[in-house]
C-alpha cells in the first residue's frame, strides 16, 4: 500500500507485506503526469490499456483515474514506474460491497467464538 | 458475481474517479477543490476524525444503504487537508469485522453466555451495590468527550470513590505532569502550524514517519517545495523517519535525559542561553527526593551549579553521544534566528524519567528563549484520538476533575460539588488508584489488599497493553470474588478473562467528540447502525447509573434529591435516556458537552460550543467570542498575537504559572538510571512499540485484510552485527526472553528499522504474541507512567516452535 501526499512520495508508508489476494479495493487517484508532453501523453496511452484503470478528464499535467484492484499496493508501484508519470495521489479509497466485509483475526477470535454460546 | 455487486461495485468505482476528477478540477483552480462531490450513486458524506491517532485528521465518510462504503482525506480539515496515512484510507473497514461482538454475554462455569441487556445492566447495578468503593471504571482516551464526562460524574460525584482512570496513564501521563509543572497548565501551547513555520524539526525519540504520518508529510512536502528545514532525529533506533533526518543521533536507552542536560549546560557555560526572555518569563525549580509535581525553587545560579557535572564528557559517557554533537544541537538552540520546534511522544513518556525529560524539554527552549512564535515550541503528540479531550481535559484520572481541576485540591472539590449540584465532601479527597496500581489491587484477593472487586472496562484493551500482564492482568483468572466487565467491538485479549462482555457501537455509530493533540476539539453525528445489539458506551454508563438510582443508592442524587446523571432535551424537559428506545431521541452527546463544558472555563481552556463545532473540523481551545461575536480559536496558547487571554503589552504570559506570576519554571533534574539494565544473563535492551500499519493492540486494524496482510505479525528486530554474533538470519525463529517471560516469534534483521547493538525492538500489535507478558512495567514516580522501552532481555535460536501456528512466512522487504 502506497499512498502519496501532495509532493511528497511516501516511501515511510510502504508496508512490507504480503503479495497475497485481497478483496477488490476502489482508490481515486490524482495522477501528476510529466512536463514532457510527448512522454506525458504516451504515459495516458498506457494507463488507458490497462485494465482495472480507468481514466476521467485530464487537466494540464493532472490526470484523475480510478483505480480498482485487489493489490493497490502493487498497481500504485506499477502506475509510479510509468515513463511520463511524476506523482500519483490517493484521494479516495472505496470499499467493495460484502466480499470486502474483513475477517476476524485468526487469535483470540476463534478461541473467544469456541468458549461462547448463543 | 451477482449483479447486484456488479452495480455496487461500478457504484464504487464511479465515486473514486469522481472523487479524483473534482480533485483535478480544484487543482486545476476551475472548480473549489474542497467542494463536497456528490455522487449520483447513492452515496451520502459527512465528516468524522479518524478513528485511530491522536494527529485528528478528519474524513470524510460516504455512506449507501446503510454501510460506510467510501473514505476521502477531508480537504476542508486545517490538519490534513485531504491526506490520510494508509490507516486512514482503511478506517472505514474496522466496522466490518465479521467477529463483531453483537450481543451481552455473561460467563457462567467457564462459559460466556447470551444475555439480554436488562440482564447485563442489572448485574452491573447489583455488583455496584455490593460494594460501590470497590467499583472502578477503566477507560481511555478513546473515549469520546461525553462518555468519560459520564463516567466521570458517576463516579466521582454518584460513587464517591475516585476509581477511574483511562488507559491514557500509559501514554501521557508524563507528558500531562511536564506541562503541568512547567506552565501549571496541561497541554501544548504551540500546535500543528509550528511544523509549516520551524527551521528545525527536532525529534526527540518519536518516529512520526510511521505514527503520526500525516503530520511528518507536512515537513516533508516542505522539503519538496524547495523550503529549508532541517530534520533532526534524536533516538535509540533507526526508523523510517531516520531516512528522511538530516541529522541521526542515537543515544543509549534513558541517555536523552543527559543529552538535554548537556545542552542546558553548554547553553549556559558558554553564554548561549537567553537572558533577556529568561529574566521576563522564567523561575527555576529543580527535582526533589522524593519527587513531588511542583519540587523546590532555585535560583539561576543554583541551576548552573547543578548542571556543572554534566559536561560533554560526562554526557558520552551516559548517552553515547559524542561532544561534536551535543555542540551541534547547543548552537542550534543558541541561534535567535532559527524557529525551533521539538515534537516526543512515547520515547519520552513511557520512561521511569518521563516527568524529568518532559520538563528538561520545555526547558531547554525556554532557556533559549525557543518559545512564544510560530514555529518555535515544544510539542508533545498524542497517540489516541481524544487522549487530550476525555483523558486529559474531562480528567478521567485517579487524580482529576473536569476541566484541569485535581482531586488534592479542595477548592477545585467544591467548584466541582457546586457545578454537579452534590452535597459538600461527595467527591472524595482521597485520589484514585493509578493504572498500575488499579489493576494490581484488581488482581490482588481482596483480603490481602486487593480491593477493586469490580472493574468496567471501556473502548481499551488492557489484557494486551497493560506492562507487566502476568502481574497487572492474568492475575485476575485465579479469583472468583473479582468480577471483569469488558464493553468492546470484538474479542480481544481483555474479553478473554471477562465475566461481562458488552457488545458496543463504534466511531461512526454513534455521536461523538474527540479532542486530539493539538487541542482542538472535534464532533460528528452517527452515520450507520451499529450491528446487532451492539449500544454506545455513554448508554451503558447512563443506563447503569439510573438502575442505581432505582436500587436507592444515595449517591445517584444531587443536593435537591433529583437523579443525578439527568439529560434535558432543549425545552429543559427530561428525558428517559437510560431506556434504550428514549437514546436516539435527543443529542445525549451535545447535552452533557454542554454541561460539561462551563468547567473548562477557570483554567482558561474554554472548550466551543457544540453548534460551532458541528460546523467546523474542529477548533482548538480557548475558544473566544470576539467583539464581533464570532467564536474565534486560539492556535499559539501564552502568546499576545493569538491568545485573547494575555494581557494587552506583555507579549508571552504565561497566565497559569505555578509560581503566581506568569512565569514558566525551568527544571533541574539530574540524570537516573534505568531500574534494569543488560546484563550478563539478559545483555540486550528490549523497546517495545507501534508499526504504521496497525493501530496500538490491533484490535480494529487487525480486522482490516489490506493492513492485516501487510503486518500480519509480531517480530523481534536485532542490529545485524548481534544477529550475526549469535549466528542468527532473518525470518529464524528465535526466543526472547526477559525476567518475566519468554516470546518465540521471528527475527527481523535490517528492515524498516534498525535498534542499535545490543539492543531489540518488538512491536505490540500482535494479540497472540503479547510482548507486554515480558515488559517491566516499572512507572515514572510523578507521573505513574510505565516505562515500556527499556528492560533487559536475552535473545537464542528457539528449539522448536512453540506451536505451529506461530512458525513465520517469511517476511518481504
Amino acid at each position: 500500500l502506497i499512498y502519496f501526499p501532495p509532493g511528497v512520495i511516501f516511501k515511510f508508508m510502504i508496508g512490507y507485506g504480503s503479495q497475497n489476494s485481497v478483496p477488490q479495493i476502489a482508490s481515486g487517484l490524482v495522477i501528476t503526469l510529466s512536463e514532457d508532453l510527448s512522454a506525458a501523453q504516451a504515459a495516458v496511452n498506457t494507463l488507458q490499456d490497462r485494465q482495472g484503470v480507468e481514466l476521467g478528464q485530464r487537466q494540464g499535467r493532472w490526470l484523475p483515474a480510478a483505480l480498482c484492484c485487489a493489490n493497490p499496493r502493487l498497481e500504485h508501484a506499477w502506475i509510479e514506474s510509468i515513463h511520463g508519470v511524476d506523482l500519483v495521489e490517493v484521494v479516495f479509497v472505496g470499499f467493495e460491497d460484502e466480499n470486502a466485509a474483513t475477517a476476524a483475526t485468526p487469535g483470540i477470535s476463534n478461541e473467544f467464538l469456541s468458549t461462547t454460546q448463543s | 458475481m451477482s449483479m447486484n455487486n456488479l452495480n455496487r461495485r461500478q457504484f464504487i468505482g464511479n465515486s473514486a474517479l469522481a472523487a479524483a476528477t473534482a480533485a483535478v478540477l480544484g487543482r486545476a483552480g476551475m472548480v473549489d477543490g474542497t467542494a463536497q462531490p456528490t455522487s449520483s450513486s447513492g452515496i451520502k458524506w459527512d465528516k468524522a476524525p479518524c478513528r485511530f491517532c491522536g494527529t485528528g485528521c478528519h474524513v470524510r465518510v460516504g455512506v449507501r444503504d446503510g454501510k460506510v462504503v467510501a473514505i476521502q482525506g477531508d480537504q476542508m480539515a486545517d490538519v490534513n487537508l485531504g491526506l490520510l496515512c494508509m490507516k486512514g484510507y482503511h478506517v472505514g473497514g474496522i466496522l466490518y469485522g465479521k467477529d463483531r461482538l453483537t450481543h451481552p454475554m455473561l460467563r457462567r462455569d467457564g462459559r460466556l453466555e447470551r444475555i439480554s441487556w436488562e440482564e447485563a445492566i442489572e448485574t452491573i447495578a447489583r455488583r455496584i451495590m455490593e460494594a460501590p468503593e470497590r467499583f472502578a471504571i477503566y477507560g481511555s482516551g478513546q473515549w469520546t468527550i461525553p462518555e468519560g464526562y459520564a463516567a466521570q460524574k458517576l463516579i466521582k460525584a454518584g460513587l464517591s470513590n475516585n476509581n477511574i482512570e483511562p488507559n491514557a496513564r500509559l501514554c501521557m501521563a508524563s507528558a500531562v505532569t511536564g506541562y503541568l509543572s512547567v506552565y501549571g497548565v496541561d497541554e501544548p501551547a504551540g500546535c500543528y502550524d509550528d511544523l509549516d513555520q520551524c527551521d528545525v524539526l527536532i525529534m526527540w525519540g518519536n518516529n512520526p514517519a510511521e505514527m503520526h504520518p500525516v503530520l511528518f508529510s507536512r515537513v516533508l512536502e516542505r522539503q519538496t517545495k524547495g523550503q529549508k528545514v532541517r530534520i533532526i532525529d534524536i533516538s535509540t533506533r533507526w526508523t523510517r523517519t531516520s531516512e528522511f533526518a538530516d541529522d541521526f543521533i542515537e543515544f543509549k536507552p534513558q541517555g536523552d535525559l543527559a543529552i538535554l542536560l548537556g545542552v542546558c549546560h553548554l547553553l549556559v557555560e558558554q553564554g548561549k542561553w537567553n537572558r533577556d526572555f529568561v529574566e521576563k518569563h522564567c523561575n527555576f525549580r529543580t527535582d526533589t527526593e522524593p519527587h513531588t509535581l511542583l519540587g523546590q525553587a532555585i535560583e539561576f545560579e543554583d541551576y548552573r551549579r547543578m548542571l556543572a557535572e554534566y559536561t560533554p564528557e560526562k554526557v558520552r559517557e551516559l548517552s553515547g553521544v559524542e561532544p561534536e554533537k551535543l555542540q551541534m544541537l547547543t548552537d542550534i538552540f543558541a541561534n535567535r534566528d532559527l524557529r525551533i520546534t521539538s515534537t516526543w511522544c512515547m520515547g519520552v513518556n513511557q520512561h521511569t524519567r518521563g516527568t524529568a525529560v518532559n520538563r528538561l524539554l520545555h526547558g531547554v527552549h525556554l532557556l533559549s528563549g525557543h518559545f512564544g512564535r510560530p514555529g518555535d515550541a515544544p510539542t508533545s503528540l498524542t497517540g489516541q484520538p481524544s487522549a487530550c479531550g476525555t483523558a486529559r481535559e474531562v480528567g478521567t484520572f485517579g487524580h482529576g476533575l473536569p476541566g484541569g481541576r485535581a482531586i488534592a485540591n479542595a477548592s477545585d472539590r467544591a467548584d466541582c460539588e457546586k457545578m454537579w449540584n452534590v452535597p459538600a465532601g461527595r467527591i472524595k479527597a482521597e485520589i484514585g488508584p493509578h493504572t498500575s496500581l488499579m489493576w494490581e489491587k484488581f488482581c490482588a484477593p481482596i483480603d490481602k489488599g486487593g480491593d477493586i472487586a469490580t472493574l468496567w472496562v471501556q473502548v481499551t484493551n488492557p489484557g494486551q497493553t497493560l506492562p507487566d500482564l502476568h502481574r497487572t492482568f492474568t492475575g485476575k483468572r485465579k479469583l472468583d470474588e473479582k468480577f471483569l466487565i469488558v464493553s468492546d467491538v470484538y474479542p480481544t485479549a481483555t474479553t478473554e478473562l471477562a465475566d461481562l462482555v458488552l457488545p458496543a457501537a463504534m466511531w461512526v455509530e454513534k455521536n461523538g467528540m474527540y479532542g486530539n493533540s493539538e487541542r482542538r476539539t472535534q464532533q460528528w453525528f452517527k452515520m450507520v447502525e451499529a450491528p446487532g445489539e451492539a449500544r454506545p458506551d455513554l448508554w451503558m454508563t447512563l443506563a447503569v447509573a439510573r438502575r442505581l438510582y432505582e436500587l436507592g443508592h444515595p449517591g445517584m442524587k444531587d443536593k435537591n434529591g433529583k437523579y443525578l446523571l439527568a439529560v434535558h432535551d432543549d425545552s429543559g424537559k427530561e428525558v428517559p435516556v437510560w431506556d434504550w428506545e428514549q437514546f436516539g431521541k435527543v443529542n445525549v452527546e451535545r447535552a452533557l458537552y454542554e454541561e460539561y463544558r462551563p468547567f473548562t472555563f477557570k483554567k482558561r481552556k474554554d472548550v466551543a460550543p457544540y453548534d460551532e463545532l458541528v460546523k467546523t473540523r474542529g477548533l482548538r481551545w480557548p475558544v473566544i467570542k470576539d467583539e464581533q461575536g464570532l467564536w474565534r480559536e486560539v492556535p499559539f496558547r501564552f502568546m499576545e498575537f493569538s491568545d485573547p487571554n494575555v494581557a494587552k503589552g506583555k507579549g508571552i504570559q504565561f497566565y497559569q504559572s505555578v509560581t503566581g506570576d506568569d512565569r514558566a519554571l525551568i527544571w533541574f533534574c539530574a540524570y537516573a538510571p534505568p531500574v534494569e539494565v543488560p546484563d550478563a544473563d539478559y545483555p540486550l535492551w528490549l523497546d517495545t512499540g507501534r508499526v504504521i500499519e496497525h493501530w496500538h493492540s490491533g484490535t480494529m486494524t487487525g480486522r482490516v485484510p489490506q493492513l492485516r496482510k501487510a503486518a500480519p505479525m509480531a517480530y523481534v528486530e536485532m542490529h545485524p552485527e548481534d544477529a550475526s554474533k549469535q549466528g542468527l538470519r532473518n525470518g529464524d525463529l528465535v526466543v526472547v526472553e526477559t525476567r518475566r517471560g519468554k516470546l518465540t516469534l521471528p527475527l527481523w534483521v535490517n528492515g524498516r528499522g534498525k535498534p542499535q547493538r545490543g539492543a531489540c525492538f518488538i512491536p505490540f500489535f500482535d494479540e497472540k504474541l503479547l510482548v507486554n507478558e515480558i515488559t517491566l512495567g516499572a512507572i515514572d514516580p510523578i507521573s505513574r507512567q510505565p516505562d515500556y522501552k527499556k528492560c533487559a532481555a536475552r535473545i537464542y535460536r528457539a528449539p522448536v516452535p512453540r506451536v505451529a501456528s506461530l512458525r513465520p512466512k517469511p517476511i518481504e522487504k
